[in-house]
């Protein structure tokens, strides 16, 4: 029996927008979805697909729900498909032009005499601290633009960042019942090493750049729009990957079905995840 | 300008759901999505079609479901059937009796 072009439009939007969940079960919630749509037919005949998905929501709102439920970062909310990707289009030259610059301004940086009234210290280093409590459920988020991160597992307690920023904009950090989020402020090209505290639920979604993991011993959850992720297992753990590249490769990784695995889960647009650093 | 209740009502109806849906699984044993979601709006209680699954799908996932899927039935389509789990019976247990305390506690104070 031939599915319906608008239903499967629709399971393909809330599929998507359901990426941070495992694939088993996503397909579950498809199915369950769909047998909905279904039922909802049956019940009816005079409905048309459209009322039906039109009182489920928008498959982006219905996928937000789920993840919010299960205590994950919601994706953003939907925009009308032909805007979207004039925004996205739009962003993504400036995002471009803004790299290029900051890329050379980097290059030049030693030749360039910076404000010596910026805070924190020479051209723009900046270091912290955030005390981690033991136990901590509630995600770390990292919001930045384009950037270049290192991620390691602390040896101490506590979440510390040293990142090089161009302007003279520091990072800060806030918290509240959700999440703990350290803020970039939209500064563009951010140069970070970040240690994370072990088993701590991280989460991040970068526009441009590069995302290196090394030996973590935290769950991640990352976005990154271009660009490569290369991740270094610490071989004495065990770790339940999630790995997608809507444009480039994956390399191989061993998973583990074990409940205490790290879950590492993360999605390229266009680039790679790499094993080799 | 009037203020809306709109955004109290939204808060205080998501516990009341959750409450109604265990109190539903239970009187029925078992079952499954749409008919939950038909049995709740013929019950007059207001919802969006697209709240109840992901909360089904998080309080099976937090054991208070447990959830088989059937594919026994006519037009092909598989459904997913919930029933309470033993710890499930419990929090509805509880939830009934703290809902019950707090009507209580606003008839007390509305008699002032």
């Amino acid at each position: 029996m031939p599915t319906d072009p608008k239903l499967e439009r629709y399971l393909s939007s809330l599929d998507r927008a359901l990426a941070p969940l495992l694939v088993s079960e996503r397909a579950d919630i498809l199915i369950e979805i769909k047998s909905h749509v279904s039922s909802a037919l049956e019940r009816d005949p005079q409905l048309s697909m459209d009322r039906v998905l039109a009182a489920l929501g928008e498959p982006e709102t219905v996928a937000n729900r789920y993840l919010m439920e299960r205590g994950k970062a919601p994706v953003k909310p939907p925009i009308s498909p032909i805007v979207k990707w004039l925004v996205v289009g739009f962003l993504g030259t400036v995002a471009m032009v803004l790299f290029f610059v900051a890329f050379l301004a980097v290059k030049f940086s030693d030749k360039l005499d910076l404000d010596s009234t910026m805070k924190g210290g020479s051209k723009g280093r900046y270091e912290g601290t955030f005390a981690w409590k033991s136990g901590e459920t509630r995600p770390l988020v990292i919001q930045t633009v384009n950037s270049k991160i290192d991620l390691e597992t602390a040896s101490g307690s506590d979440f510390a960042w040293n990142c090089k920023g161009i302007a003279g904009k520091e990072p800060t950090i806030r918290e509240d019942e959700k999440a703990i989020t350290l803020d970039f402020g939209g500064v563009s090209s951010v140069k970070c090493e970040l240690k994370i505290p072990e088993n701590a639920q991280l989460s991040m979604d970068i526009l441009n750049g590069k995302l290196a993991v090394s030996e973590p011993r935290f769950h991640l959850n990352a976005k990154l729009g271009n660009g490569k992720v290369s991740i270094q297992p610490d071989h004495s753990r065990s770790y339940r990957y999630d790995l997608s590249v809507m444009s480039g490769k994956v390399d191989d990784f061993e998973s583990s079905k074990d409940e205490s695995a790290y879950r590492i889960s993360v999605n390229v647009s266009n680039g790679v995840i790499s094993n080799e650093e | 300008m009037a203020v809306s209740t709109d955004n109290w009502k939204t808060q205080i109806r998501k516990g009341y759901l959750e409450l109604c849906i265990l109190s539903l699984i239970r009187t029925q044993k078992r079952v499954y999505g749409f008919d939950l979601i038909e049995k709740l709006t013929a019950a007059d209680l207001p919802l969006k079609e697209g709240t109840v699954y992901p909360l089904l799908n998080r309080m099976t996932a937090d054991g208070l479901l447990s959830a088989t899927w059937d594919t026994e039935n006519l037009k092909g389509h598989p459904r997913k059937f919930y029933s309470l789990t033993r710890d499930g019976s419990r929090v509805l247990d509880e939830m009934t009796e703290e809902f019950d305390r707090m009507v209580k506690i606003l008839r007390q104070l509305s008699k002032g």
